[in-house]
């Protein structure tokens, strides 16, 4: 089957066979799954549905097994790396796949698994199949898994937010290198080679960028009838789309937040200056959501208990989260994420920091938020200089360690001045 | 049908011959032991007794596996004696009884001096510890004293799956655990302890030869137990243990980008036929 579909290929750049027939044998063969959308705002509309997917399967390939890389994808090496096998060029009738190989440092080739096999075997479990978030281990893990095919990323350090700020591929690394802390993320450094995990970050990129293109045709299409099928998502209207969307990861690598001037020490008056911007001196409400003592029970999120009750009692449901939103909207607090998840806002005062917990990840978390969650940027709004962000920065980093800085207290009024404000003892290091 | 006997012969002289094969081929033996003749030899406490139960039970399996196929060859059906009723050997219970449990005996009082060296807090190496491990699921988390030598302080180094220690010095670890029970297993260090939620554990060994070993759970700890390994890097000097501590330290540190981006590896696409597809 695989070989008739080669030979009715065309010009199409370049196409990539899933890794060797041996690792291939599944219980089922494995298909992308649609958006939840799709199902919705289309449902109607046959054409249109059929429209799209079939030109998802001339840009990314029928299925997750028989991968086929766009003309123009920002992957290295043309997207060799995906798969085991590849044909490259333009397809002809004689055209057979090839052993993708590894050139080392000897000048030796060694075969590769590709990210597919690598990704099939240590993240669809959770990740699912199509990067959707959906696989089988996934119902039982709270923060869920995330769902690629928005293009958000959490953790990124690239100006901007949501789908703008890109990860680059040094923030993909070091999320699958050291894991995410507090999350069910495992930290793969130990389990994968440092040209494996290369691989896997090539093919959660082609994942999203899949997920974005079909995320952007089906916003094409919510508007259109069947009989506009054919003009509106013609192959040049569609790879307008893809385009926009690979400029987007095009341009993360030059995108990156890099503070002009590094972190000062952290002095008992830059930590105090913190903890002002903390309890909103500057209009930051902070405290808000990460509550005045820090330990993420803030006003402006759902109480603890509410949360509790729609995540972790009895079996998890759609409905209860459902509900838990209902209860969250009705009281104006805030309760989940973009992929309509529940989240808590972190804890400052057990030291563990998801997104990584060098100085610079806290600069990111701070000056530009957490992408698709409810913390913003914060960098160029009410922060207006590196060296407050630095403050803020330096507060968060003390504050597992000095407990009392933010004992009894209360809120300060933006503007009020600065004078007799208790400090916390800078010694006292707790556990 | 007495050549069923010749069945048991067999399996009994292949399960013998494969543990003669291991006997002089690493790859089908225990795995690489260092720690032979460290400071605290654990590990040779620990191979000696098990080759010291593998040669009893070794002996016990032979004899009883000839045992058996002799009965089954002498008596075949076909011999077919008349049956007689008896009440059966006191001499003989008596002897089978005694003298597996003069061996078990002598097992437990033989092994009690590895036991005290591995276990006992008085045979602790008066060392401080090298750093605190927390079990999850599903990894390790791994927390070094820094430059003022405290576990707990702001200038703690932070690492995951990520085990370093000198070689030649006796080493201690604080074992932890957030969540589950897990078990903290140095196969080449012969050291194995459970982590218990709400204890903290010290558990020590140490290695003669510097290199990079695994960190494994032994304790099936959930879905993710499969991917809770580590690193385990011996350095040669406690100098090496130090300079990589403080490269480690300044990368955790780090509050601006040198470089930005660029990748590690390079992929070049078709070197050989694919054979078929």
């Amino acid at each position: 089957m695989i070989s008739s579909w080669i030979r009715r290929v065309g010009a199409a750049g370049l196409l990539l066979l899933g890794a060797g027939c041996g690792q291939l044998e599944g219980p089922l063969p494995l298909t992308y799954s649609t958006s939840i959308q799709a199902q919705e705002s289309l449902a109607d509309k046959p054409l249109l549905r059929a429209t799209i997917q079939q030109r998802l399967t001339e840009l990314f390939g029928p299925s997750p097994d028989v991968m086929r890389v766009p003309p123009g994808a920002p992957l290295p090496e043309g997207g060799a790396r995906l798969a085991a096998f590849a044909i490259l060029g333009d397809e002809s009738a004689e055209a057979r796949p090839r052993r993708v190989a590894f050139r080392t440092a000897d000048g030796q080739d060694e075969p590769i698994r590709g990210g597919y096999a690598i990704y099939r075997e240590q993240c669809m479990h959770c990740h699912g199949a199509s990067g959707d978030g959906n696989g089988p281990t996934a119902p039982f893990l709270w923060p869920a898994p995330r769902d690629y095919r928005p293009g958000i990323y959490k953790f990124t350090s690239t100006a901007g937010s949501g789908p703008d700020s890109k990860p680059t591929r040094d923030d993909l690394r070091r999320t699958i290198r050291l894991g995410i802390a507090n999350s069910s993320m495992p930290a793969f450094e130990s389990l994968l080679t440092p040209n494996e995990i290369e691989q896997v970050i090539d093919y959660v990129m082609f994942l999203s960028m899949r997920g974005e293109v079909e995320g952007g045709l089906l916003f094409l299409a919510q508007d259109l009838e069947d009989a506009d099928a054919e003009t509106e998502l013609s192959p040049e209207a569609v790879a307008e789309v893809a385009e926009l969307v690979f400029e987007r990861w095009r341009s993360a690598e030059s995108n990156v937040l890099n503070p002009k001037v590094p972190r000062p020490e952290p002095t008992r008056e830059s930590i105090e200056r913190g903890r002002r911007l903390f309890l909103g001196e500057k209009g930051l409400q902070c405290y808000g959501c990460h509550g005045l003592d820090g330990k993420g029970n803030g006003e402006s999120f759902i109480d603890y208990r509410s949360f509790v009750r729609a995540v972790f009692e009895g079996n998890p449901s759609r409905e209860k989260i459902l509900a838990l939103k209902e209860e969250a909207e009705k009281a104006n607090k805030k309760w989940g994420d973009d992929w309509g998840n529940p989240i808590r806002p972190g804890n400052l005062t057990t030291g563990q920091y998801k997104g990584g917990r060098r100085p610079i990840d806290i600069y990111w978390r701070i000056a530009k938020g957490i992408n698709g969650t409810p913390m913003p940027v914060h960098l160029g709004s009410q922060l207006t200089s590196d060296e407050e962000v630095w403050d803020l920065v330096n507060f968060v980093l003390a504050l597992p360690y000095q407990p009392d800085l933010l004992e009894d207290a209360q809120p300060v009024a933006p503007g009020e001045a600065t004078a007799g404000v208790a400090i916390g003892s800078a010694g006292s290091a707790g556990h | 049908m007495r050549y069923w006997s010749l069945l048991f012969l067999v399996t009994a002289v292949l399960v013998v011959a494969a543990f003669g094969v291991g006997a002089f081929d690493p790859s089908w033996w225990l795995p690489e032991n260092v720690s032979l003749h460290g400071p605290l030899h654990i590990g040779a406490e620990v191979d000696h007794l098990f080759i010291l139960i593998l040669v009893i039970t070794g002996l016990v399996f032979i004899g009883t596996q000839a045992a058996l196929v002799w009965t089954l060859w002498r008596y075949p059906r076909e011999f077919q004696p008349k049956a007689t009723y008896q009440h059966g050997s006191q001499r003989l219970e008596v002897v089978w009884t005694i003298i597996p449990a003069a061996i078990l005996v002598f097992i437990a009082l033989y092994q009690l001096g590895a036991w005290t060296d591995i276990k006992f807090r008085s045979a602790q190496p008066k060392v401080p510890p090298i750093a605190e491990v927390t079990a999850r699921q599903f990894q390790w988390l791994i927390r070094y004293p820094g430059p003022d030598g405290r576990i707990g302080t702001p200038d703690d180094l932070h690492t995951i799956n990520d085990l370093h220690f000198v070689k030649n010095e006796p080493t201690v670890i604080h074992l932890k655990t957030r969540d589950v029970l897990h078990s903290f297993f140095l196969p080449a260090m012969r050291i194995k302890q459970d982590a218990v939620p709400g204890l903290t554990i010290p558990v020590w060994f140490d290695a003669d030869r510097a290199g990079t070993y695994d960190l494994v759970c032994a304790e099936l700890c959930g879905w993710g137990h499969y991917k809770m390994r580590g690193v385990v890097t011996v350095h040669e000097t406690r100098r090496d243990f130090e300079e990589w501590a403080s490269r480690a330290l300044e990368e955790q540190n780090r509050s601006q980008l040198a470089t930005i981006g660029g990748t590690v590896a390079t992929a070049s696409a078709a070197t050989a036929d694919a054979g078929g597809n």
